[in-house]
Order: C-alpha cells, then structure tokens, then sequence
C-alpha cells in the first residue's frame, strides 16, 4: 500500500513535469527567419536600414529568450511564439516602405538620366549650331573629348541602374551632370565669342 | 500497536507532503541560472556597434563578435538539449562576455577609424582640389595631347562623383574614388608636366632671341614685334622700349617648334615682315606675311627628314602671318597669331615691310609661371 502510495506520487509529480514541457516553436522561428530573408531581397537593408537591423535585434532577443525558455524545467514559448508571428506580421509593412524609398530613389535617377539626356541633346544641338571653319572646330574639339567621357560615365550609370543599384547610378549620373552643364556653359560662352566676332 | 502504526503511517504522510513540496524547490534550487542577461547584453553590444557602422570601419572585430555571438546561442542549444541536471552554461557565458567585448572593441575603433577617415578625406578633397586648380590654371594654358586631357576629364569626373559620396558620408567608398582620382590626376599631371619642362628647355634660347630683338630696335631705333606663346601676348618694342601689348590667339597645338606644315604649331624663331596685305589681298580683315621658314627652319626640316624623325614626303610649311579675325577665346589658327581686328589696325600702322618679329615659347621662365 505504502509503495503503491508513493509510486502514485511519483507518477504524479512526472505527469506535472511533463505537462509543463512546451515544445521550441520551430515553425515559428523558420517562419520569422524566412520573413526577414525575404526583407533582404526586397533590399529593405538598403532602402529601410534601420526597420530593418530593429526587425533582426528583435530576432535576435526572441532566440535568446527562447532559448531562456527551453533552459527552464516547465517551459512556456506563449510569449515568444506571439513575438515571432508580430515579425512575420511587420514584414508586409516593411516591404512596402523599403519598396517606396526604392521608387523614390528610382524616380530621382530617372529623372537625373532624363536630365542629362536633355543637357547632352543641347549640347549637339550647340554642336551643330557652331560656327563652322577653323575657330568652331578649334572649340569644338575641345569639348567633343569631355563629352566622350561624359558618355561613358552615363553608360556605366545605366548598367548600374539596370542591375537595381539605383543610389550608386544616381551619384554617377549627378557628377556627369555637373561635368555636361560646364561644358555646355563654355560652349555657349565660346559660340557666343565666335558669333560675335 | 493499532496506534503505533496509526502514527508511523501519518509520519510517512506527512514526510512524503514534506519532500513533494521541497523536492522542486530544492531541484530549481540546483538548476544551473539560464544565461540570459549575458546573450542579451551580447545582442544589445552588437547592435549598438552596427548601428555605428562598425560592419565597415571595424570589420574584423565585428565579425568577431558575431562568430562569439553565434558559438554562445549554439553551445546554449546544445546544452539546452543534455539532461536538466548536466546542463552547463559557463561557456556560453564565456563567448557571450567575449562578444561584449569584441563589439565594444569594435565600436571603439569605429569611432577613431570613421573619424580618421573622415579626416582623410577631407585633406585628400582639400589636395585635390589645389592640384585640379593648379590644372584649371596655369596648365590649362598648354596644349596638351588627347592622351592627357582625357585622362584630365576622367580625373575631374571621379572627382565630382567623390564628392557627392562624400557628402553622403559614405566616407570608405569616397576615399576609394579620392585615390582613384589621384592617381588619374597624378598621372596627367606628371606627363603634362613632362611636356612642359621638355618645351622650357628652349627658355635661354628664347631669352637669347628676345634680348637680340629688343637690341636691335634699341640700336636702330626701329619698331619690333615680339609674340610671347604661352602668355598669348603680341609685344610691340620702339626703340627698345615696350609700347604696346596685344591679345594674341596662336596655332591649336603651339607647344613647341613648327616642324612641318599641317602641325598647326606656330613656329619660333626670329622672323621680318614680308608682305603687308589688306583689302582682297587677305580673308583676315588684314595681315602681316612673315618669313617663315627662314633658313635655321629649312635647316631644322631638312635635317629632321634625314634623319627619319619625319616622312620624305612632308613639307615645311608656310604662309604664318599675324593676322585679323582674333578675338575667339580659343588657340584655333593652323600656326598663325590672330589679333582682334582693331588691334590689327594698331599693329598695321606700326610696322613695316622689314620689321623683326620674334615669336618665343615664354617670356617668363618655367619656375615663373609655376613657383607655387
């Protein structure tokens, strides 16, 4: 009787132990670890930088208090399962503002390459308007050089915007800005010259 | 006996209540404590460093601490899966600690390194900035070849893209185009200069011929005309003294001695008036015919054919006059000196058929013109 007793006691005390083992939301964790990959081929670590190192320190203090969790004799992952749904629930938000700060990024440098087209089509047009003989061509020469160049920044600027590196593009695009108004100032100042002689 | 074992029973009873309550307190007791304040303080240093950038400035330090981050959570999993009792945490503890102390390490040589470089940049945005205003300057006078002036345009280019990451703070990445400029801009700069120190060899004769000219008109009292190439002047002399000084635009490539026609250099050399034209006997409101070559010129020619350094079939060249139509803003003849036309009138009333003209690379000298 007395040993039945305590084997009950036992038995007891093992099933409340058992009960109180929950498992490691592994679904979960690969769920919330799938959503931020997914954040990372949206570049949000480019265009959403900060959203984006907040959502993996989140990540990283929810696998640490997991595993605070799974340390303990009774175990309870209620808390962290509902920290893990939150970071695939904020995904959506944060693709939507890395994909705005995107367009606005791929709005300017399109509007840079726009920019420049226009600059580069004035200056043939300045080209074609200059005084022919020897004192155009003499001016002319000089600029053709530069504006070569020019083109060739712009062209690497287009590969670069085509391959989705839009900010890089966009620097590239604004110098090469900066190069054709100076000649195109120059040029006009020069036929101005010309002109008027 | 029926109270004997009544008691010895509830004993049992009351011992078995005693030991299931203190049995989990005792066995919480000796659990060892889960190492969570040490991960989190871990993860909190990590984040604080890579929000310093310290991904780019301390880069192996941060990897560091990652990798001590990343061994903490696993031997933690791991010990996590032994029995309960097993279980233990320091060395979890220890790579948790460790990756505190990598990251605060990181994030302390960010600091320096940002700053340093920030530095850096900007003295090699200050350095490049004086050498490109040394290019705009006084090197921007010559003539240089393609080969160099391409080199120019691509080093300005890089430049104005350096300075935009620049202003962007991205100072790793504008440091790396800064570099690339400055050795784009360095190495027009070296062959310009090159050139140039190679054209200023000709100073002392160039002093020589000036001097004589000056001599001359001071001697016979009589007008002299002296181009000064690279200052793009046009000197007028009576008596040996300076009278006049015109703006003077010359061949597009007047660095150096005319060799053969087509180079479109003006040649250097003392030269006199040939022909005075005006009217339709010039397309240059009016000119001065001067004659060019002169014999020291056929000489040079003639030798520069013998010895191969030019084809047979070249020719001298001819017909350098200094003429009207100037004025362009630009070094645009094919080797004449083009005035503005009411300096041409000036000119034309000064000299005659007979008058010297020296045409010179410099007045001023090489450490002259480039003593800063």
């Amino acid at each position: 009787m007395k040993r039945k007793s305590l084997m009950g006691l036992v038995s007891l005390m093992m099933l409340l132990f058992l009960a109180g083992c929950g498992k490691v939301p592994q679904d979960k964790i690969d769920a919330a670890k799938a959503a931020i990959e997914t954040l990372r081929a949206a570049e949000a670590d480019v265009y959403v930088p900060e959203e984006f190192a907040n959502l993996e320190n989140q990540m990283k203090t929810i696998m640490a208090s997991i595993e605070a969790e799974n340390s303990k004799t009774f175990k309870n992952f209620k808390e962290q399962i509902v920290q893990l749904e939150n970071i695939v629930a904020s995904t959506g938000g944060i693709i939507e503002n890395a994909n705005e700060a995107k367009e606005v990024v791929l709005g300017e440098t399109e509007g840079l390459f726009e920019q420049i087209k226009t600059v580069l089509a004035e200056n043939k047009d300045l080209m074609a308007k200059a005084p022919k003989g020897k004192e155009g061509a003499a001016v002319l020469e000089e600029m053709r050089n530069e504006i070569a160049i020019i083109e060739t920044s712009v062209a690497e600027a287009h590969s670069m915007f085509e391959n989705g590196n839009y900010k890089a593009a966009s620097d590239k695009v604004k110098a090469a800005i900066e190069g054709v108004q100076s000649i195109n100032t120059e040029l006009q100042e020069a036929i101005a010259k010309i002109k008027r002689k | 006996m029926a109270r004997r074992k009544n008691r010895k029973r509830l004993i049992f009873w009351i011992l078995a209540i005693v030991i299931i309550i203190s049995l989990p307190v005792v066995f919480l007791k000796i659990l060892p404590e889960p190492p969570l304040t040490e991960v989190e303080m871990a993860g909190m240093s990590l984040a604080k460093a890579r929000d310093n950038q310290a991904e780019i400035y301390a880069t192996d330090l941060y990897d560091e601490a990652n990798q001590y981050y990343d061994s903490a959570m696993s031997v933690w999993r791991k010990e996590n899966e032994r029995f309960i009792l097993l279980r233990d945490y320091s060395r979890v503890t220890g790579f948790a600690s460790l990756s505190v102390e990598k990251s605060e390490e990181a994030l302390k040589q960010t600091i320096i390194s940002s700053a340093d470089l920030e530095k850096t940049t900007t003295n090699k945005l200050n350095k490049l900035n004086e050498l490109l205003k040394e290019m705009n300057g006084a090197l921007s006078r010559f003539p240089l070849p393609e080969e160099i002036s391409s080199e120019i345009a691509r080093g300005k280019l890089l430049f104005s893209e350096a300075k935009i990451v620049y202003s962007n703070k991205q100072y790793t990445e504008a440091d790396k185009m800064l570099n690339q400029t400055e050795s784009i801009l360095k190495s027009a700069h070296n062959k310009a200069f090159d050139l140039i120190i190679n054209y200023f060899k000709g100073y002392n004769q160039w002093s020589q011929w000036m001097e004589q000219t000056i001599t001359e008109s001071r001697n016979k009292k009589t007008t002299a005309v002296i181009v000064d190439k690279y200052a793009g002047k046009c000197f007028i002399y009576k008596n040996g003294k300076r009278v006049n000084e015109f703006d003077a635009e010359l061949g597009k490539k007047w660095m150096g001695d005319k060799r053969h026609k087509g180079d479109n250099t003006t040649p250097e050399g003392r030269y006199r008036i040939i022909k005075k034209k005006e009217g339709s006997a010039t397309k240059y409101y009016k000119a001065l015919l001067i004659d060019y070559p002169n014999n020291e010129d056929k000489q040079r020619f003639q030798a520069a054919i013998a010895d191969g350094t030019l084809p047979r079939n070249s020719h001298i060249g001819g017909l350098i006059e200094i003429h009207g139509h100037g004025g362009k803003g630009a070094d645009w003849t094919e080797g004449c000196v083009a005035l503005v036309n009411s300096d041409m009138d000036k000119i034309f009333r000064l000299v005659n058929i007979g008058t010297p003209i020296t045409i010179i690379g410099s007045i001023s000298s090489f450490d002259e013109i480039f003593k800063n």
